[in-house]
């Protein structure tokens, strides 16, 4: 049954944006999508080159635009393509976790994880693990705050 | 208009009289702007009523009452260039913090439980004076402003210029490099971190860059325009100015340029957990006009 089907309606539906890097977070995403495997279709894919190229004001843009979750998939640690993306991605948002935890966002609501091209399935539990943790956190409340 | 001069108004909001005193820094300049500009209210430096009209109102400080919210708005009307002057004004600067709290947590941490006081009966002061509000905002957010000036307090060189160009009908632009970009310390290398230090605990070398030697200076997310003016004191920049052009977030700006520069042999995540008060240290003077502009208050049921 797919998560947003009409009998799930009524229920929470997160809008949960995903930053996968090109070489593994999203062709893993792709693959998953080959091998046609299940997984909540509430993921909204932004594509960036590497890991290490998303910026922290780029998420909590997607925050205050009323995502519920960011998800970020990047190479797996010495994997990445451009050497240490990746780590340094690792550090910004270990940071910027703690930024929102000061602010009064649930941190959890951002993750970053990884996955390599051949990981379909691991991409897939990934997300429905995220997705499950999101509809438990709820709505995001910053939205509704911002528009005041 | 008066004589052929331009008045002037300078509007204290929630201030620290602090942007005031940068104007009268100006010292024997003012008598020669005084040629120009003719001062016809400025209630922190003299005493005077409040004209009808006037050409340009200054805004000094925050706005952190009701009644600061009902003047800016006031003035509006009554003047022709609205100008805010100094972070408080532009960028919602240290009364902005208070976006960190509530109201009533506030008076209650002051009046009641402040290890200082004695108030068993929790009684707080009931008394007419201006409400606080709950939300620190920047001026922008209520009115149209034709000039801003960042600063705590703001470069009396850019106080200079803005009033130069009043007169001259010339441009006014603010810098928009980083204060990098002005500091002696700046090697124009990469800059790499190797250790998380604390200010005012760990030794410094002040002929290296601070943020180098692991002190969080932000000067790398912060407008140019000051000089640096701190780091030259022997301080780091804490980011009065605010962010450059095109930069909105100072905050998620710096922990991409931390990011950027932790040496990745060195430092691990936990060392950086270990920075005390991410928000007030990266949004010491701009949490109003942040992304979120202050904490995220849930409402209570939904
Ligand atoms: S910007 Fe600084 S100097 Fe000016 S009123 Fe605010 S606290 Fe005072
Ligand atoms: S980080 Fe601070 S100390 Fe280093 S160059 Fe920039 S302003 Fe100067
Ligand atoms: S160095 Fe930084 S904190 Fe100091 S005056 Fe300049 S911008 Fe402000
Ligand atoms: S290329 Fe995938 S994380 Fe850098």
């Amino acid at each position: 049954m797919r998560e947003d089907s009409p009998r799930n309606r009524g229920m929470f539906n997160p809008k949960i944006i995903g930053f996968l890097c090109n070489w593994c977070g999203y062709a893993a995403a792709d693959l998953a999508g080959n091998l046609r495997l299940n997984y909540p279709s509430n993921l909204r894919i932004i594509k960036v080159m590497c890991s290490g190229r998303i910026d922290p004001s780029h998420i909590l843009e997607a925050f205050k635009k009323g995502a519920d979750g960011v998800l970020i998939v990047g190479c797996h640690p010495g994997d990445c393509h451009y050497i240490n993306g990746n780590y340094r991605a690792k550090m910004r948002i270990a940071l910027l976790k703690k930024l929102l935890q000061e602010i009064g966002l649930e941190p959890e609501r951002l993750r970053i994880d990884w996955a390599s091209a051949g990981e379909g399935e691991r991409f897939a539990n990934i997300v429905r693990e995220f997705f499950e943790e999101i509809r438990n956190l709820g709505p995001n409340p910053v939205k509704e705050e911002c528009d005041e | 208009m008066n004589n052929g001069k331009i008045t002037l108004a300078i509007i204290p909001l929630s201030t620290c009289a602090g942007c005031e005193n940068t104007i009268l820094d100006l010292e024997e300049k003012l008598f020669f702007l005084a040629d120009f500009i003719d001062i016809v209210y400025a209630p922190i430096i003299m005493d005077s009523k409040p004209p009808s009209s006037v050409d340009i109102a200054i805004f000094t400080g925050a706005i952190r009452t009701d009644e600061d919210e009902r003047k800016v708005k006031v003035w509006r009307k009554k003047c022709k260039i609205l100008v805010a002057l100094g972070s408080c004004a532009t960028l919602g600067g240290i009364p902005g913090l208070a976006n960190l709290t509530t109201v009533e947590d506030l008076l209650k941490q002051i009046y009641v439980n402040h290890p200082n006081v004695q108030n068993p009966r929790g009684t707080e002061p009931n008394l007419d004076i201006p409400k606080l509000v709950n939300q620190v905002k920047i001026l922008k957010d209520l009115v149209k402003v034709d000039y801003s000036i960042p600063g705590c307090p703001p470069p009396k060189k850019l106080v200079e210029k803005f009033f130069q160009a009043m007169i001259n009908g010339g441009e006014f632009k603010l810098p928009d490099k980083s204060v990098c970009d002005e500091c002696p310390l700046n090697t124009g290398k990469k800059k790499v971190m190797e250790k998380i230090k604390r200010w005012g605990i760990d030794p410094v070398d002040p002929n290296k860059c601070l943020l180098e030697q692991g002190f969080l200076c932000l000067g790398p997310v912060t407008r140019s325009g000051c000089e640096a003016r701190c780091i030259r004191a022997g301080y780091p920049c804490r980011g009065c100015m605010g962010p450059p052009k095109g930069i909105t977030d100072q905050a998620a700006d710096m922990i991409s340029v931390i990011g950027s520069i932790v040496s990745l042999d060195k430092i691990e995540v936990e060392d950086l957990m270990k920075i005390k008060d991410l928000s007030g240290s990266l949004y010491r003077f701009t949490l109003p006009s942040s992304t979120f502009k202050g904490k995220i208050r849930r409402k209570l049921n939904g």
